[in-house]
C-alpha cells in the first residue's frame, strides 16, 4: 500500500463533512510533512491523525444530541431485528418448507422484508409501521399457539415495541438512498448460514455478533449508537433462547450462552449510556 | 486568551501573510527553532478552532503541484490575540528573570 493510500485510509477516521471539506487539503499537507521524513514521522502522523478523526467524529456526534443518540440507538435496533427476523424466516422456508416457517408463514416474512427494505432505504416510519402491524396480526392470530409454544415471551414483546415504536416516533434524520439496500446481500447470505446450520441458537447468536458487534465495538468510543441496537437484540436473542431452553429442556450450549447474553445486554447498555454521557460533556449540544 | 505552545506558533506562522496548510508547518517550526513540530491533525484541529473563533479566515481551495491547498489569514481579532499573547508571556519572562537574577548568588569556585 502506498502513502497516499494509507493516508486516505487513516482519514476515514474523520467524519464524512470533515472528509469533505478539508480531506484532499489535509492529505496534501501530509504528504509533504512526511515527504522526505522516516517511516517513523509517518507513523506518528497517521497516529495524531486518526486520534484526531475520532475526537472529532466524538465531536459530532455530542451535537447530535443525547436524546436524538438514544432513539437512533433504538431505530438501529429495530433494523437489526428486523433484518434476524426476516434472514431466520427465510432461512426456516428455505430449510423446511412452509411448516418449518413457523406460524406466521411467508407472509410475516414477506411483511417483514418489505418493513427492511423501507428502513434500509431511509423510511423509518413506513417500515416501522410494517414490521409492527406484522407483529400485531401475527401474535393477535397465533397467540394461543405461541403461548402452549412458549416460542414468544412478553419480554421478547416489548423489545419489538421499544425497537419498533421510536422509528414512528422519533425516525432517523438522514435522506433515503437506495444504495443501502445493499445490505440484503449480508442478510441473504445469513439466510444461506442458517439454512446451512438448519436454526437453533448458536445461528440465531452468531450472526449479529460476526456482522455487527466488531462495528459495535469499533464505533463506541465515538458514537454508542450502534452498541444501543446490539445490546436490544442480544437481549433478544437471549429471551429467544430462554424460551427454546423452556420448551427443549436445558442443553449443555443453551443455558450458559442464553445466561452470557442475558448478562452483556445491562453490560453494554450501561457502558453506551456512560459513553453517551461523557461525548455528551465534552460538546453539550 | 491563553494558547498552548502549538497553537501560539501557528497563529504566529500568519503574521507576515496567508499562508497553506504545509506553509504553517514549515514557518511554525522555523519561528520556535524546531521546537514546535505540528502534526497534520493537530495544525486543522487548531485551524478550526480558530476559525471559529474569528482568529483566523480560509481561502478558496485552489490547486498547486497537483495537490489540494487553501491558504490561511490572520484576522485583526487574531492579530491582537496574538499581541496580548506575547505581551503575557515577555511580562511572565521578565518577572520570573528578575527574580532569577534578584537572587542569585556568586559561584564559589
Amino acid at each position: 500500500m502506498n502513502r497516499e493510500r494509507i493516508i486516505r485510509v487513516a482519514l476515514r477516521s474523520y467524519p464524512r463533512d470533515v472528509r469533505v471539506s478539508t480531506g484532499s487539503e489535509m492529505l496534501g499537507t501530509l504528504l509533504d510533512s512526511t515527504s522526505a521524513e522516516s517511516n517513523a514521522l509517518l507513523a506518528r502522523e497517521l497516529v495524531d491523525l486518526v486520534r484526531r478523526g475520532l475526537s472529532a467524529r466524538a465531536t459530532s456526534t455530542a451535537r447530535v444530541g443525547a436524546r436524538r443518540l438514544i432513539a437512533d440507538g433504538l431505530c438501529y435496533g429495530g433494523i437489526l431485528l428486523m433484518a434476524e427476523l426476516v434472514y431466520v424466516r427465510v432461512g426456516a422456508y428455505v430449510a423446511g418448507g412452509q411448516s418449518a416457517a413457523g406460524p406466521g408463514g411467508m407472509w410475516e416474512a414477506g411483511l417483514l422484508m418489505a418493513g427492511l427494505v423501507l428502513a434500509l432505504i431511509g423510511y423509518d416510519r413506513v417500515g416501522a409501521i410494517c414490521a409492527l402491524s406484522c407483529f400485531a396480526v401475527v401474535t393477535g392470530v397465533h397467540w394461543r399457539a405461541f403461548a402452549q409454544s412458549g416460542s414468544i415471551l412478553l419480554p421478547d414483546i416489548i423489545i419489538l415495541i421499544v425497537c419498533f415504536a421510536p422509528m414512528l416516533i422519533a425516525p432517523r434524520r438522514r435522506r433515503p438512498d437506495i444504495r443501502r439496500l445493499a445490505w440484503l446481500v449480508v442478510i441473504a447470505a445469513l439466510g444461506a448460514v442458517f439454512y446451512a446450520q438448519r436454526g437453533g441458537l448458536v445461528t440465531l447468536f452468531l450472526p449479529p455478533v460476526i456482522v455487527a458487534l466488531p462495528f459495535a465495538l469499533a464505533l463506541l468510543p465515538t458514537d454508542p449508537r450502534l452498541a444501543i441496537a446490539c445490546s436490544l437484540v442480544a437481549a433478544f436473542v437471549g429471551l429467544a433462547g430462554l424460551a427454546q431452553t423452556l420448551q427443549n429442556g436445558p442443553s449443555t450450549v443453551g443455558i450458559p450462552l442464553t445466561i452470557l447474553v442475558l448478562m452483556a445486554t445491562p453490560l453494554v447498555l450501561c457502558i453506551a449510556a456512560a459513553r453517551t454521557r461523557s461525548i455528551q460533556r465534552r460538546d453539550p449540544a | 486568551m491563553e494558547f498552548r505552545t502549538p497553537s501560539y506558533f501557528a497563529l504566529a506562522a500568519l503574521i507576515d501573510g496567508p499562508l497553506h496548510g504545509y506553509g504553517i508547518v514549515r514557518r511554525a517550526g522555523e519561528l520556535s527553532g524546531g521546537a514546535v513540530h505540528l502534526s497534520t491533525g493537530t495544525l486543522y484541529a487548531l485551524l478550526e478552532r480558530a476559525i471559529k473563533e474569528g482568529l483566523v479566515v480560509a481561502g478558496e481551495p485552489y490547486v498547486q503541484g497537483g495537490r489540494e491547498r487553501r491558504d490561511y489569514r490572520l484576522t485583526a481579532d487574531g492579530r491582537g490575540a496574538l499581541e496580548a499573547e506575547s505581551m503575557r508571556l515577555s511580562e511572565a519572562a521578565r518577572t520570573v528573570a528578575t527574580r532569577l537574577r534578584a537572587t542569585s548568588k556568586p559561584v564559589v569556585a
